[in-house]
């Protein structure tokens, strides 16, 4: 009986540090968002500067995971849990990785002059932030329909992704001077749609970890 | 419960049946067995008498006449032994061919102690015998006369017996289990009755009542339910009114309030907070506020201060959440224990979104107003240094570029004029001139000023105000500043030969101004930003015009002065009309 509440306050604890390195990732996405809109250098060295922190973060989750399976026997169901909390930290730390490359791209461009207002990526950035955030309230309510949702949300991102790639393909016709810098934003763009991938990979873990299909 | 009750009792009953069983197994067969031994020693104790009646024992025939006549009416064998162990009678075989009887227990015992009992295995007959013997004294001469009995009727008894019992027992059992069933019912009904009252209660239903009528534990146990129910319905009332009280008053603060305990759980929120923070999770009593509000900072600032912050201090922090700016304070709760002990963190929340917009807005306008400033200047400034330069002496060159240098003066002492204008309207909060006025005269004052520059442009303006409407009762300057910057706008952003209509109506006491304009018009988009600082649709054709981005503006804090509305409606190319309403018609 002891042992058993001690693994279930394990497992508690762990369940905290999940949403802990999920709101980490929400904050960095947050300041890259910040970052494009504001043209602001500063956050954006800070966001690459703290994707260490995440790493960090995703070891300590993952150890906690692998010991609570090597030694507490956990039933079926806790099994399933602990390996989809497995896989869900790498899409976390993907995700972080991300934001921190989208940052790096943007040192590269600040001091330029945007060719084309990077309002669009910043609002496709925001819907792959909301997948993001999404996916973490799912998994924190064990809400099924809002992680079988996320997936819809995933085809918007490609669509907006496809308008700012046609966009920046226009402009780069029309001025070949923009040539380089078109071309950084579309990496950025491409940035932000992964984001949105591993989001939706994110939501199809947390339905398969609650309802236990695949 | 019931259950356990009837098993409980069965065993009992069961246990008790095979007690009885065995005792009365044990008594019937004792006293079968006296009442054997009894018959046999009456019946010899009768022969005895006999046998001392007679004359001569030993005259065989006699004893064994006896013998005969006694066994023939008792079914018991009847036996005469002499003291040398020679049979002198036998009811049932001869005794003249019967051995000697003298290593018999049961006669050995007798001649020694006058009576003998021995309960044997028969070979002969091969049945269990039970023997009496008595020793009679005839004349001195000892002879013992034994009676026995085959037992075996015991055995056959026994078995009778033992269906006998059974069969008891087993009415018992049916009969006691018939009972044990109500009597468990009994006890185990109210108990049943006081359960599900008591879920009630837990479930914190007060309603129901409990009606056990029996005068014993039981219903002294619902008694004392009962009691307990009125109490804990008061206190649980008391309790909740308190709790609703606080509740009222939390959420009735401007900022939002969470308290949590050591361990982050979330012990009181409200709906201000709840509203804040966009929650919409149900449980939030008890949850880890993480798991509620996922604000890294937020967090992780009162992860910091755990256990850190010193006593009565406060700690703030700015984060951003969604899209709006919050300033959160914490600091600790104290329990009442002497130790003083922090059981706990109180967070408020004050929504500072406003006052941040109205900071950024302020660093905005010094920024627009420094450089609309600037430009003005730096041109002067460039015209002054040519002239000194020696353009000074080309008079013709001189004169043009001293009339940029008026232009651009002008253009400044405008935006100045402007500006003041503008940061005095906006620390009013409400005008206090106010005086009553005949509408007409202050709309030809207008036209008055207006006349000159409609000239210049060839636009022909004309007004028409509605009969009920002469007297107004408002601020005679500030409404004059918003028909000529209305009435200005209409004619700079018009084409030669256009027209600037200005209508009046009443409605009620609201009068109802229509600039109408037949120019360029302005797009859609821009609508919603014109009445913004320093906002121009088209810069260059502002500024060649002297305007200043602040006419409309300038605008807008004066019909808010006096809580009006203004409406645009505008196409491009068709033209313009703006509609204000003001509540100042008397
Ligand atoms: N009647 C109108 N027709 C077309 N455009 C207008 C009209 N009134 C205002 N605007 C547009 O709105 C902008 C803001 O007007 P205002 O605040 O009066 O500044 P300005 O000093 O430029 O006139 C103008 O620059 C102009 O582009
Ligand atoms: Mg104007």
């Amino acid at each position: 009986m002891s042992i058993r509440n001690g693994f279930n306050a394990s497992l508690h604890n762990l369940h905290l540090d999940v949403v802990e390195m999920a709101s980490l990732v929400e904050y960095s996405i947050d300041e890259t968002i910040l970052a494009l809109q504001q043209n602001n250098r500063a956050l954006a060295q800070k966001v690459v500067a703290e994707d260490d922190k995440i790493d960090k973060m995703e070891r300590i989750v993952e150890n906690q995971c692998i010991h609570l399976i090597a030694t507490q026997q956990p039933l079926a169901k806790e099994l399933r849990r602990l390996m989809s909390i497995l896989k869900m930290m790498t899409d976390f730390e993907r995700i972080a990785d991300h934001a921190a490359d989208i940052c790096e791209l943007l040192l590269e461009l600040t001091g330029e002059g945007y060719v084309k207002p990077l309002k669009d990526i910043a609002e496709m950035a925001v819907m792959a932030r909301n997948m993001v955030k999404n996916a973490t309230d799912a998994y924190i309510n064990d809400d099924i329909t809002m992680a079988v949702q996320i997936s819809a949300t995933d085809s918007s991102v490609d669509d907006y992704f496809d308008t700012v790639v046609a966009d920046l393909q226009e402009m780069m016709r029309k001025n070949p001077a923009q040539i380089k810098q078109a071309t950084t934003l579309i990496f950025i763009a491409k940035h932000v749609e992964k984001i949105g991938d591993h989001a939706t990979n994110l939501g199809e873990l947390v339905s398969c970890m609650i309802s236990g299909k695949k | 419960m019931q259950r356990k009750i009837m098993t409980g009792y069965l065993v009992m009953i069961l246990f008790c049946a095979f007690i009885i069983g065995i005792f009365s197994y044990h008594v019937a067969q004792k006293h079968y067995i006296s009442e054997v031994e009894n018959r046999l020693l009456s019946i010899g104790s009768i022969i005895k008498q006999k046998v001392i009646s007679l004359e001569d024992i030993y005259d065989h025939n006699n004893l064994n006449q006896i013998a005969l006549d006694y066994g023939d009416i008792t079914d018991i064998r009847i036996t005469f032994i002499d003291a040398k162990g020679n049979v002198l009678g036998d009811s049932m075989a001869d005794y003249m061919t019967l051995k000697n009887h003298s290593d018999r227990p049961e006669i050995i015992q007798a001649f020694r102690e006058g009576q003998g009992e021995s309960t044997r295995y028969s070979d002969s007959i091969k049945r269990y015998l039970k023997y009496i013997a008595i020793k009679i004294r005839h004349n001195q001469v000892p002879i013992v006369v034994r009676l026995s009995i085959p037992i075996d009727d015991i055995h056959v008894i026994r078995n009778e017996l033992i269906s006998f019992i059974a069969a008891g027992v087993l009415v018992a059992i049916l009969a006691a289990g018939v009972l044990g069933v109500q009597f468990a019912n009994k006890i185990t009904r109210p108990i049943n009755q006081l359960t599900t009252f008591s879920k009630d209660i837990a479930k914190g239903n007060f309603k129901g009542t409990v009606e056990i009528e029996a005068n014993n534990e039981i219903g002294a146990l619902a008694q004392s339910f009962m009691d307990m129910k009125t109490q804990l319905d008061k206190t649980i009332t008391e309790l909740w009114e308190k709790n609703v009280e606080m509740k009222a008053i939390l959420d009735s603060m401007i900022g939002g309030l969470i308290a949590v305990d050591n361990d982050n759980r979330i012990i009181r929120i409200s709906n201000t907070a709840i509203e804040m923070f966009g929650i919409k999770k149900k449980k939030i009593i008890g949850e880890n506020i993480l798991l509620v509000i996922r604000s890294h900072r937020f967090n992780q600032f009162l992860r910091e201060n755990r256990d850190s912050f010193p006593l009565g201090n406060q700690q703030v922090l700015d984060i951003q959440y969604e899209n709006k700016f919050y300033k959160i304070y914490l600091s600790r709760i104290e329990g009442k224990s002497p130790a003083n002990k922090k059981i706990g963190t109180l967070i408020i929340i004050q929504d500072v979104t406003n006052i941040r917009k109205l900071e950024q807005m302020r660093s905005e306008f010094v920024s627009n107003v420094s450089h609309e400033l600037k430009t003005p200047l730096t041109s002067i400034k460039g015209f002054i240094d040519t002239l000194k330069g020696g353009a000074i002496h080309d008079k013709e060159v001189a004169e043009r570029f001293l009339d940029i240098i008026d232009i651009e003066a002008e253009r400044l002492s405008n935006l100045i004029g402007d500006i003041l204008e503008l940061s005095e309207i906006e620390t009013m909060s409400q005008d206090e001139h106010m005086d009553d006025y005949n509408l007409e005269s202050i709309i030809t004052e207008v036209f008055d000023i207006i006349h000159h520059s409609a000239v210049k442009k060839n636009i022909h303006i004309h007004y028409e105000i509605d009969e009920a409407l002469s007297r107004v009762y408002v601020n005679k300057d500030k409404l004059k500043q918003m028909l000529i910057n209305l009435i200005d706008n209409g004619i700079k952003y018009n084409n030669a030969g256009g027209a600037v209509k200005i209508l009046c109506r009443r409605r009620h006491d609201i009068v109802e101004f229509h600039v109408r304009d037949d120019g360029i018009g302005i797009a859609p988009e821009h609508i919603s930003r014109l009445f913004e600082r320093f906002y121009r649709v088209d810069k260059g054709r502002s500024r060649n015009q002297g305007g200043t981005g602040l006419g409309l503006s300038i605008v807008k804090h004066i019909v808010n002065l006096y809580d009006g509305q203004i409406q645009v409606k505008s196409e491009v190319g068709k033209g313009t009309e703006f509609i204000i309403r003001l509540p100042i018609a008397i």
